[in-house]
């Protein structure tokens, strides 16, 4: 019984996992991508952080971020979400959305709050924006069982978990094949 | 017939080109799905999950070995290396395995978007299924870490850590009852039926429709047949409990089935339409989504395998829009695969929003990948996918499968 690749195998093999491994062990650190919305917060002495979907479609963000406040600033005001390495540019956003009240164009929903009172106020300021922020602003999706574990916590404690029933599966098999 | 309603026809009529296409070039039919190629329609003769996916029979081990890796010596007669581990034999009563991806993808700048390389495990899971007599258990557990912000893994999470903490995952668990000849009845957090059952999650016509494997699996109850030249399954979808307030939780069914009409040619359908009291991207309240579709698995050559699939999306939020791919995959020698892939979008534009492609306007995307299963139990893939408004992105995964 062959439990193992048969030799000439193993130079395809150890190709195909060093190209794996290189990938792996080459990429730099991925870039975070939540750092845009408590950004803005900060920036902005916002009580909550902005949803994503005040610039992208969804809550999961983008590209693109092409709803009408954004891509106002962007297009009329010279505003970049990031610098080339990658850095959220909250600073540029500030600047942006001074500029467009500066100008008089500081209106996205055209329901006569300014982008900057509606986001104080927790309200999205793209047209038909819902309020994300105080009372009456939807609940957002919780994902896991019940279960809740304080962030940054649970990396060992799931490890843990399959390791103890990867063992135990391990050896029911055992146990069956004696 | 008006302007804006001839360029809507024609829109649709594009859509449904993939189809119209694989079903002319066809010579004779097939299945990964493309294992069709190979003469294995009825995925559940190489997976204990009549529809696909996830644990191997011990049959899929042998083909596994015999078929779908390179056989450097042209000899193709199974072997030990396809069992579990290279060689533990499995229970009659039990079948077990597991799939490691590890996912390094490059997405070039566009615009204001600077270019970014991420790595990380896109799957590391254990899954299996117990069985006694007609009585069956399966299910799969595993880890997981995305970014912060990514939909992706958190519907299937167990664990509840935020951000980019690593959780405990479940992406299906259920409990199934053989009640006849080809039928089966199970419950639990079943993968939905819908559509051609690609392994690119991220392919239009699965996002589009959130049915891929990789998280959008709902909770319910699903009666399946697949026997001949028939395979189907109806679920009917009692939400996601692995998602919290139940206003998330979506609800409907979900329905594929699927004829042979030659052993070269199958061809399917799907329909599916759900309700949430809020959806769980847009935050939509009473949001109701539907797509229904056609399939099409077409064999035209003794190397090549085409998949296509259309499928019309309406939703309560939307214009009336589709998703359509056509994927041709050539073996070049056993076990290296070309792949190419046409895929189009039109999602319908959002209310009070502009058209732009993709929602409300047309947008085209391609993909090119080569798979290449370079020894029993691993295989590495590289893709290039241009999409028309998206940046050009780079995939390079190694896969290990026990």
């Amino acid at each position: 019984m062959n439990l193992l690749p048969r030799p000439a195998l193993f130079i395809p093999w150890s190709l195909g996992s060093l190209l794996a491994l290189g990938a792996t062990l080459l990429a730099p650190e991925a870039i975070a991508r939540g750092d845009i919305p408590p950004e803005i917060q900060q920036g902005l002495g916002l009580e909550c952080p902005p949803p994503c979907t005040i610039c992208h479609n969804t809550l999961q963000g983008g590209p693109p971020a092409d709803k009408p406040f954004v891509e106002k600033l962007k297009s009329r005001y010279g505003f970049r979400i990031r610098d080339d390495e990658g850095a959220a540019l909250i600073g540029d956003f500030e600047r942006a959305l001074e500029a467009s009240e500066a100008a008089g164009d500081d209106d996205t929903s055209g329901d006569g709050v300014s982008d900057r009172e509606a986001l104080l106020a927790g309200i999205d300021p793209n047209p038909g924006g819902a309020r994300f922020c105080g009372e009456g602003a939807p609940s957002t999706p919780e994902y896991g069982c019940a279960a809740r574990v304080a962030s940054g916590r649970t990396a060992p404690g799931a490890a843990g978990i399959a390791a103890l029933l990867a063992l135990g599966l391990w050896r029911v098999v055992r146990a069956r094949k004696r | 017939m008006s302007d804006s309603r001839f360029r809507r026809w024609l829109r649709v009529s594009l859509a449904a080109l993939p189809v119209l296409v694989v079903l002319l070039w066809s010579d004779q039919a097939l299945a990964y799905p493309w294992m069709l190629r190979h003469g294995f329609a009825q995925c559940g003769s190489c997976h204990t999950d009549p529809m696909g996916g996830e644990t191997l029979t011990g049959f899929g081990r042998a083909i596994g070995d015999s078929k779908l890796s390179t056989q450097y010596d042209g000899d193709d007669t199974p072997t030990s290396a396809g069992q579990l581990f290279y060689g533990v034999e499995e229970p009659d009563w039990g079948r077990f395995g597991g799939s490691i991806r590890w996912l390094s993808m490059y997405r070039a700048a566009r615009d204001d978007q600077p270019s970014d390389f991420t790595t990380f495990p896109m799957q590391i899971d254990a899954y299996g299924q117990l069985r006694f007599d007609r009585l069956r258990l399966a299910g799969s557990i595993g880890i997981a870490k995305v970014r912060e912000g990514s939909v992706h893994a958190r519907p299937a999470f167990l664990t509840s850590g935020e951000g980019d903490a690593l959780n405990l995952l479940s992406r299906n668990h259920w409990v199934g009852y053989d009640v006849a000849d080809g039928w089966l009845v199970r419950a639990g957090r079943i993968n939905l039926p819908f559509g051609v059952r690609i392994p690119e999650h991220v392919m239009w016509v699965r996002e589009g429709t959130r049915t891929d494997r990789e998280s959008d699996q709902h909770h319910g109850v699903a009666l399946s047949y697949a026997k001949g030249r028939w395979r189907g399954e109806l679920m009917g979808i009692a939400g996601n409990y692995q998602i919290r307030p139940d206003e998330f939780r979506e609800r409907g069914y979900s329905l594929h089935a699927e004829y042979m009409l030659d052993p070269r040619l199958a061809l399917g359908i799907s329909s599916l339409v759900t309700h949430a009291a809020r959806d769980r991207l847009v935050l939509t309240e009473d949001l109701t989504r539907q797509a229904h579709g056609v399939t099409a698995r077409v064999v035209p050559h003794r190397d090549v395998a085409l998949l296509a699939e259309v499928d019309l999306l309406a939703s309560s939020r939307t214009s009336l829009g589709y998703v359509s791919f056509v994927q041709a995959d050539y073996e070049l020698v056993s076990g290296l695969h070309l792949l190419g892939t046409l895929e189009s979008r039109d999602e319908g534009a959002l209310d009070g929003l502009p058209a732009r492609p993709g929602q409300g306007e047309m947008a085209m995307g391609g993909w090119l990948s080569v798979n290449w299963f370079f020894v029993t139990h691993f295989d590495f893939r590289f893709d290039a996918v241009f999409r028309q408004d998206n940046p050009v992105t780079l995939l390079a995964q190694g896969h290990f499968y026990f």
